[in-house]
């Protein structure tokens, strides 16, 4: 038998164990910490390995297990290319004896990046988002990574464009942003027909085809086609996502890119994997952001579901312009005829 | 050859230690860190040192004891980061799991599923509903709650199920000799 202790010992160590390895909740040992005696140590290492031994055995991702390794590599690659460069540097500046500590700052500073500078930029894009000025943002539904079509082979016609009904709801929309709570969000229904809707701050409006404007004080009025993972986290206020993103999700830096397309410009890169399964999010999202001022460039939320379309996709959101819109573009009266028939909805 | 072909080399050669390893040291993690993603940057974290301080490393000693040491600070600097303690925060914890997973280690086979083969035939051995509970809760990835409604048992019956068959587990693997029955 495994014990030398007693046997209600042994059940109150398994159920504790057991209460930690089985709860939704990735924090839930602040409950089971108290003074343990060596047996019972022993006796919860123990049913911790088994529990580690399952995990491994019935671990079957491949390409997560891929990926780890790569990772990896990269990193070390980074880290010795960052060295080189540093090392090339401060090589003029080492025959003074300030130089070798110069050195071992940056090194320090550049390898201690990860945990810290994740959360850094999080508040950051969530303070540049009180400075934002106008700002345009396209949204596309793609399928998920490891879904997506291979590139076609040389020569093979590309496939035709699609059809206005196959790009619907928000796939293939334009978001609009002012502040805090001013957007325009133009989508199109499967039928092809574009339906907008917006708010001004005080009210929301949803402008449809060949039908009446509808006007509500209800700043939640009025149905965007939003995924069912998206609900509570995807707002038309971006800096609400991010601060759900910033308190749910567990966020890595992965790297800032230099932009390629504007001189002395970066991106900042983060990945943010949901924490606990019990707040109704999508499991990853990657963000990117502008290194400099902390505004938000692109979103990518995973494995969402759009309405009638069982297979994962992926939704992202871009920003494709900054141009200040005329001024009353986000007032209705933009958006509609001047003789179109209001409705007003009441809250 | 020259400096960067060596540099090469290396990284080739650690790769594959790097592969050798993984499962063994993130069966380590699994059984001190529950947040996946906090496992994946551990993970990464020890792999980095460890490729740091290659060089340290005593050639006449076990590579996977030295390995594990370093996870072992890695694991506990995390959890005084995140202010959160493991169920029992005890270096005895660390060690035991270390001289255990060494053990495992040292069983014939050329992978780690090789090595711990014997589990399938002790998940075999468990009662009907143990086994059910096991396989939906690991095999199948679902949370205690999500196996209650796929067997219609009420959530505590599951944990119970749960609990016992890890027990269950335990003994077996200790008949088998995949764990050593060791002295506190």
């Amino acid at each position: 038998m495994t014990t030398e202790f007693d046997k209600p010992q042994q059940d109150r160590i398994d159920e504790l164990i057991g209460r930690r390895l089985d709860s939704e909740s990735m924090e839930s040992d602040e409950d089971v910490c108290e003074s343990f005696s060596p047996q019972q140590v022993r006796r919860a290492s123990e049913l911790q390995l088994v529990h580690a031994l399952l995990t491994q055995l019935a671990d079957r991702d491949q390409a997560a297990k891929e990926r780890r390794i790569q990772n990896l590599m990269q990193k070390i690659d980074s880290q010795d290319s960052l060295t080189i460069k540093l090392y090339r540097i401060v090589k003029p500046l080492l025959r003074y004896g300030i130089a070798a500590a110069i050195l071992i700052v940056f090194v320090i500073l550049f390898t201690q990046i990860p945990t810290n500078t994740a959360m850094a930029s999080m508040d950051k894009m969530i303070a540049a988002m009180d400075i934002a000025g106008d700002r345009t943002y396209s949204i596309k539904v793609e399928g998920n990574k490891k879904d997506r079509r291979p590139p076609l082979p040389p020569g093979q016609p590309p496939q035709p464009p699609q059809e206005p009904g196959e790009r619907a709801g928000l796939d293939g929309a334009t978001l609009y942003l002012q502040d805090s709570n001013k957007f325009v969000l133009y989508w199109n229904t499967p039928s092809g027909k574009t339906v907008i809707n917006g708010s001004d701050g005080q009210t929301n409006w949803h402008i449809r085809p060949d039908k009446p404007v509808l006007v509500s004080n209800n700043l939640q009025a009025f149905r965007i086609p939003m995924p069912p993972e998206l609900a509570a986290i995807l707002t038309m206020d971006f800096k609400a996502t991010l601060v759900h993103i910033r308190d749910n999700y567990k966020i890595k830096f992965l790297e800032d890119v230099t932009d390629s397309q504007k001189q002395n410009s970066s991106r900042t890169y983060l990945d943010a994997q949901k924490i606990s399964s019990d707040f109704p999010g999508p499991k990853n999202i990657e963000i990117w952001a502008d290194t400099q001022t902390g505004l938000l460039l692109r979103i990518e939320f995973a494995d969402i579901h759009m309405e009638g379309d069982p297979s994962p996709k992926r939704l992202i959101i871009e920003l494709k312009d900054q141009t200040p819109q005329p001024q009353n573009w986000f007032t209705r009266q933009a958006h509609h005829a001047q003789d179109a028939q209001v409705d007003f909805v009441p809250e | 050859m020259s400096e960067k072909g060596k540099k090469t080399e290396a990284k080739a050669v650690f790769e594959i230690l790097v592969r050798e390893n993984q499962a063994m040291l993130m069966t380590y993690l699994r059984a001190v860190v529950r947040d996946p993603s906090a496992i994946d940057d551990l993970f990464q974290e020890t792999m980095l040192v460890v490729w740091q301080k290659l060089d340290e490393y005593d050639r006449s000693f076990a590579f996977g004891p030295w390995l594990r040491g370093i996870a072992a600070k890695l694991v506990m600097a995390h959890f005084r980061k995140a202010k959160s303690a493991m169920i029992i925060l005890e270096s005895e914890t660390l060690d035991y799991l270390s001289s255990q997973l060494q053990h495992i280690s040292e069983r014939p086979g050329d992978t780690w599923d090789e090595k711990i083969a014997a589990m399938k035939q002790c998940i075999e051995l468990l009662p009907e509903d143990y086994r059910q509970a096991i396989n939906l809760r690991y095999f199948e990835q679902h949370s205690a709650q999500q196996v209650a409604a796929a067997t219609k048992a009420a959530i505590e019956t599951i944990k119970k199920r749960l609990q016992r068959a890890r027990a269950h587990l335990l003994d077996c693997l200790k008949r088998k000799e995949v764990v050593m029955e060791m002295l506190t």
